[in-house]
């Protein structure tokens, strides 16, 4: 029984403790250091769905997502972006960009039924978005012109595709 | 080796970084501290222009707001800006806008907030495409958006109502920082009489 103790009492404690804590520590920053640069600079995403055929799989693709250029407003018509759903805000959503504020958009209303269109100008601070598959799309031409704070990363390129 | 920073330098260099990665972290996912200035954040009754609140951001997680709560969200109309507002309606409450003499419902995934400020556009929207069914006369989407009043500094306090989408949250509002004698917990409070909650 003494013997277990004093073996106890000769394992380096204080060092095992001290080496816990900073690759503890270590281990901390690592991970603040990819929540940085995954919300801040540029980050992976899975999109799927139909809204943006043909220019998106249906299955899905991952993509790279660039987050700086949106954050400092350099986003414009013709960019596909990742934007947080109006309608859920649990949900990212991923559509193209086809005015800014200020910009006149005819969109067609009902397209496989008719060929009635409608023109909109965007208020101050929003972005019409719409899905490249006009026929399958919950976009601008149902929920609005949507504010541009709900924009969180422009979608720059394709690594993978999910089959 | 030449060029090379010494070792205090270094490890003075890296701890900065260190300290910023993980302050980003804790500001982006717990909690940050923000001033309020006026007029371009609007002040609610029991936050004023100069005051630093404590903003707290784990109700991000699920989106878990409370009517009453005092919110800090992205402008609308300026993404750039924080807005500190109440929160007045969650989506499915029904809510009595005066000015335009109409009840209308919250939509799914929007919130309403209200707060008081002394001179800005008080910008009022329909919520585009809503779901009456209705059969829309041939009004242009343009004529949808109507603008308020807009009243010059100093004409007195004018309350700006609007409907945002909840996914330009920022925060709520917990506690006053600063200065020490307005240091203390920001209460939940609801105007009288608004707002009937959705029940089915």
């Amino acid at each position: 029984m003494s013997s277990f103790l004093r073996r106890l009492a000769g394992i380096p404690w204080r060092e095992i403790a001290g080496e816990a804590r900073s690759r503890a520590f270590l281990f901390a920053q690592v991970l603040c250091a990819v929540h940085v640069v995954n919300a801040h600079v540029c980050s992976i995403a899975l999109v799927r769905g139909p809204s943006m055929l043909p220019a998106m799989n249906l299955a899905g693709d991952v993509v790279v997502v660039d987050r700086v250029g949106a954050r400092f407003g350099r986003v414009g018509p013709g960019d596909v972006v990742l934007l947080i759903s109006p309608q859920n805000p649990r949900r990212m959503v991923s559509k193209r960009v086809l005015g800014m504020e200020g910009d006149t958009v005819t969109y067609l209303v009902n397209p496989g039924n008719s060929e009635s269109s409608k023109t909109v100008v965007v208020p101050e601070g929003h972005v019409w978005v719409q899905g490249d598959n006009i026929y399958d799309s919950k976009d601008s031409r149902e929920f609005g012109p949507v504010p541009y704070g709900l924009i969180t990363g422009k979608i720059f390129c394709r690594v993978a595709k999910v089959t | 080796m030449a060029g090379r920073p010494s070792a205090p330098v270094w490890s003075s260099l890296r701890s900065c970084l260190s300290g910023a990665l993980v302050g980003f972290t804790v500001s982006d996912r717990y909690a940050s501290i923000i001033t309020v200035r006026g007029p371009s954040m609007i002040p609610t009754p029991g936050v004023k222009p100069g005051d630093c609140a404590l903003v707290e951001r784990l109700c991000l997680d699920r989106y878990d707001f409370s009517r009453g709560d005092v919110v800090v969200f992205r402008s609308p109309r300026d993404h750039e800006n924080l807005v500190v507002q109440r929160l007045i309606a969650l989506p499915g409450d029904w809510i009595q806008v005066p000015e335009l003499q109409e009840i209308r419902q919250i939509p799914e995934g929007h919130c309403w907030v209200e707060g008081e400020h002394s001179a800005s556009i008080s910008w009022d929207s329909r919520s585009f495409g809503s779901g009456t069914g209705r059969q829309q006369s041939t009004i242009t989407e343009v004529e949808r958006w109507r603008v308020g009043d807009h009243r010059s500094s100093g004409a007195g306090k004018k309350p700006s109502r609007t409907q945002i989408p909840l996914g330009l949250m920022y925060g709520r509002v917990t506690h006053i920082v600063w200065p020490p004698n307005r240091i203390g917990r920001v209460e939940r409070k609801m105007p009288e009489g608004r707002t009937m909650q959705q029940w089915f």
